[in-house]
């Protein structure tokens, strides 16, 4: 078993900022703005339904394609999930860089100044049907010891890589850096949920959006996929073992 | 404060390998968004049920007894410190306004004695030009008695 693109069920968009009261004032607008506005890749035929987890949580949300836009006083989120007939994945990627990153970027952080941002992420996620995926990783882990493990029920596994940014490196008062989580949770006896979180983590934090560049970050996580993740999580969940 | 981001002030070696330390420091695991918590899972019917109660805003910070004593402390520090500010303000308008009082009485007074002293140079100043008036009847009788002198005598000889 290994894993690809061809796996990748949603896509997920996600900053944090340091919480702002004033985005609950402005929710309302912001919601108008990607349902109507001319410059929103997004219409009301996208999200046909409204969510409202009290005055501080609202999303736009589409159950039947399972998409949702959830802005709270700390968070704007945006999934989009794969279209089931998806034959070209990487024009999906184009789109949700091009068009829904921007748009976010652009037309929802930097025009309600949404300020402090203290994290960016790109989640992808991917869905694979196989047998004892846990008992394969477990084994793998144990091997050496007096008892192996080779069969898990309720499996889960999340780790981080922490790595360097060019601003980091290069500006004197910045320490932002990259945090590369990786995620095996399963979600029932035969289905496993893989997810890489790419996250960009603003030390201090960013005061405006505009003194940094969403674009690379985008490219980069997209990059990563293949050339990190995918190198690191398909070695640790093929060679199947039986289970007992 | 200056915004790093924008300034172009590079790190020396030194410096990198101390940011390069700060990354191998573990932290939370904080995923973008946890799929547990999937909302679309929930009913999409814009109901009632759906519209739940706020919560958020208080759960920044919970009600504990420190918490109210921290709150009596400061609105007892408050009140006191607005006492004291005013007694201090009310005593120094007092206090000007006393000075105020006795300058403006001070002033009076001397705008008295000012006025004296005029009527006094005004007097001096009348008696001089009456006595300068004299002087010069004085010396046109002077006059007249030299004149008679001489006529006596002219008529002696």
């Amino acid at each position: 078993m290994s894993i690809s693109k061809k796996e990748i069920k949603s896509i997920i968009v996600g900053f944090r900022f340091e919480k702002a009261f004033r985005i609950s004032d402005v929710m309302g607008e912001m919601f108008d703005k990607i349902l109507h506005d001319s410059s929103s890749p997004f219409s009301t035929e996208f999200f046909p339904r409204f969510e409202e987890r009290g005055s501080l949580d609202k999303s736009l949300i589409n159950t039947d394609f399972d998409h949702f836009f959830r802005i709270t006083t700390s968070d704007i989120i945006f999934k989009y999930s794969i279209p089931e007939d998806c034959d070209d994945i990487e024009k999906e990627f184009k789109w949700f860089k091009d068009d829904a990153c921007a748009f976010i970027n652009d037309q929802i952080i930097k025009s309600y100044k949404i300020r402090n941002l203290m994290r960016a992420g790109i989640m992808f996620g991917h869905e694979i049907e196989a047998e004892n995926v846990g008992g394969i990783v477990l084994e793998r882990m144990t091997r050496d010891t007096d008892e192996p493990i080779n069969d898990a029920d309720q499996f889960a596994l999340r780790f981080g890589k922490k790595d360097s940014t060019i601003e980091g490196m290069t500006k004197l008062g910045v320490d932002d850096f990259m945090n590369k989580i990786s995620i095996i949770q399963q979600s029932d006896s035969n289905h496993y949920e893989i997810s890489y979180d790419f996250q960009y983590h603003f030390n201090p934090h960013c005061h405006n959006i505009s003194d940094w560049n969403y674009e690379p970050f985008v490219s980069k996580s997209m990059a990563s996929l293949e050339n990190y993740f995918y190198k690191t999580i398909s070695p640790l969940i093929e060679s199947p073992v039986e289970a007992k | 404060m200056k915004n790093p981001r924008k300034t172009h002030v590079g790190k020396s070696p030194a410096q990198k390998n101390i940011y390069r330390q700060k990354l191998k420091r573990p932290m939370v695991i904080e995923a973008t968004y946890e799929l547990e918590e999937d909302i679309t899972t929930d009913s999409p019917q814009i109901n009632d049920e759906n519209v739940k109660s706020t919560t958020n805003v208080f759960t920044e910070r919970h009600y504990s007894p420190e918490n109210k004593k921290e709150t009596d402390y400061k609105k007892i520090l408050g009140a006191i410190l607005q006492t004291v500010l005013g007694i201090v303000v009310a005593i120094a308008i007092t206090v000007l306004s006393y000075m105020a009082m006795n300058l403006n009485r001070e002033v009076g007074e001397l705008s008295q004695k000012l006025e004296a002293e005029k009527d006094k140079i005004t007097r001096n100043e009348k008696n001089i030009q009456e006595l300068k008036a004299q002087k010069n009847k004085l010396n046109e009788m002077d006059k007249n008695i030299a004149l008679i002198t001489e006529r006596i005598n002219f008529l002696k000889k």
